[in-house]
């Protein structure tokens, strides 16, 4: 292994839409998926991620390179992924869920799960099926039922024009 | 635009638990499916341990509000070092004063006055509003305090007695008497419940009371603590944590130690020497990186420590 010559070994990812990215295998090791890879010597070619388009995998290895160039300051660390993920829209984060869960990446993972529960908190019901893809499945009479038992938690709701 | 990239229902369940009550309960219309997962009492469970351990879980705190025409609550929460009040509109009717706190769940006290020397409680969850009344058939009681059994998933409220003591369980919506075989002086403070178990102070003694058990039993002061030194309980990231104000010419300060998780030892945990006047009352806080003392001198004043 180059590790043991001192220079930085660099990985080679392949998307599922076959874009391939390069980087840095000391910041590509956050995900355990990848690591176990590096640790099991698959990792000699390219690595192929099967569940991760381009446009996902360059956002993740963004993060990688610049989660893994802060020290150990988990204050410093914390203000980097608010603002890494300040400007993702619903669609990104989503993608972006999905990548940290199959890369297993705990803490990319916490963020932008926590990140998603933050946009969606205000929102309406109506928004969250359709940025959920969620089909109701409530009789009329049902749903009225439910919403009836929490009414108050419908005060001070958004409007649904934005993201 | 519509999403097609549906997310897995265990992704949707690990980004539900990050949501507040409020917007969980009014995700319940969304479908069926997210109702069976918001509804479901292990979810429950997950998401008010998640909130406890929460690195910005400040220990909220409940103040009554006293007004002439109406009554209400006003949670304070301790953000950045500052107090902001989030008033809470509804609450149950009556004259109802706070007497203690677990998990998010107030037991009040009708303070109006019952006629017939019974009170009547309420347990009231501001953050789902559901409300809980039952009373108290002994009457007259000074301490009490709301704890919580996580194997019989039970709410239990205790009022302390000179030598008894008096437990009411939600779920078997009943009272149950237990002796006690040595005596406490009431001196009127509310339980704190922390780390599982819940802790009063009298005159100068503790006592912990095990909610899965039921046992009272004394708890030893740390060790640096003299036999008269009068020190209040409070909680702390979850823990018990005991702070004493001293109030000596030579050494004033405040002094806190936490106890330890699983055993009745404390820690010693700050020492703030210095502390210009006296405060009347303390409040510890934590947030996500630094642990903050807001001391009160005059009701119109305020001052915060910073212990990073």
């Amino acid at each position: 292994m180059a590790a043991e010559t001192g220079t930085p070994t660099t990985l080679t990812l392949k998307s599922n839409d076959d874009e391939l990215f390069s980087v840095a295998e000391s910041a590509a090791i956050l995900s355990v998926t990848i690591r176990n890879m590096v640790e099991d010597g698959c990792a000699g070619g390219v690595i192929p991620l099967d569940n991760v388009d381009g446009k996902t995998l360059a956002s993740v290895i963004t993060y990688m390179n610049g989660i893994s160039a802060i020290p150990a300051d988990e204050e410093k660390k914390k203000s980097y992924r608010d603002k890494f993920l300040s400007d993702k829209d619903f669609e990104t984060l989503a993608d972006m869920v999905l990548a940290a869960n199959y890369l297993n990446m705990s803490c990319l993972m916490d963020a932008v799960s926590a990140k998603i529960a933050q946009v969606m908190e205000k929102k309406s019901v109506g928004w969250v099926r359709r940025k959920f893809g969620i089909e109701n499945d409530y009789t009329p009479e049902e749903e009225a039922a439910v919403k009836e038992e929490h009414k108050w938690t419908f005060e001070g709701v958004e409007t649904d024009d934005d993201n | 635009m519509e999403y097609s990239n549906n997310l897995p229902p265990e992704i949707i369940e690990i980004v539900l638990l990050k949501l507040p009550v409020k917007s969980l309960l009014r995700f319940k219309t969304v479908c069926t499916s997210w109702n069976t997962i918001i509804s479901d009492p292990v979810f429950t469970r997950i998401h008010l341990e998640n909130s406890n351990n929460s690195p910005n879980n400040n220990d909220n705190l409940f103040i009554t509000e006293k007004g002439d025409t109406e009554r209400g609550f006003s949670l304070f929460k301790l953000e950045g070092g500052k107090l902001h009040a989030d008033r809470v509109s509804e609450n149950p009717s009556g004259n109802m004063v706070i007497l203690c706190e677990c998990n998010g769940v107030l037991l009040l006290r009708d303070s109006s006055g019952g006629v017939n020397n019974t009170s009547n409680y309420v347990l009231w969850n501001p953050s789902t509003r559901r409300v809980r009344c039952f009373n108290d058939p002994y009457g007259s009681t000074v301490n009490y305090g709301l704890c919580y059994d996580p194997i019989t998933d039970d709410f239990k409220v205790v009022v302390m007695k000179r030598s008894s003591y008096s437990i009411f369980s939600c779920n078997s919506d009943s009272w149950t008497e237990v002796e006690e075989s040595r005596s406490y002086d009431s001196v009127g403070w509310s339980g704190v419940f922390a780390d599982g178990a819940l802790y009063w102070l009298f005159c100068f003694e503790m006592a912990r009371f095990d909610p899965e058990t039921d046992e009272l039993e004394a708890l030893r002061k740390p060790e640096q603590l003299g036999d008269y030194d009068e020190f209040s309980l409070g909680r702390l990231r979850g823990r018990l944590c005991l702070y004493c104000n001293n109030t000596g010419d030579d050494e004033r300060g405040i002094r806190i130690w936490i106890k330890e998780k699983n055993s009745n030892d404390w820690e010693a945990f700050v020492a703030i020497e210095n502390v210009p006047t006296d405060p009347i009352a303390v409040w510890i806080y934590v947030d996500s990186f630094r642990i903050g003392i807001v001391c009160v001198f005059q009701l119109s004043r305020q001052r915060r420590l910073l212990v990073t």
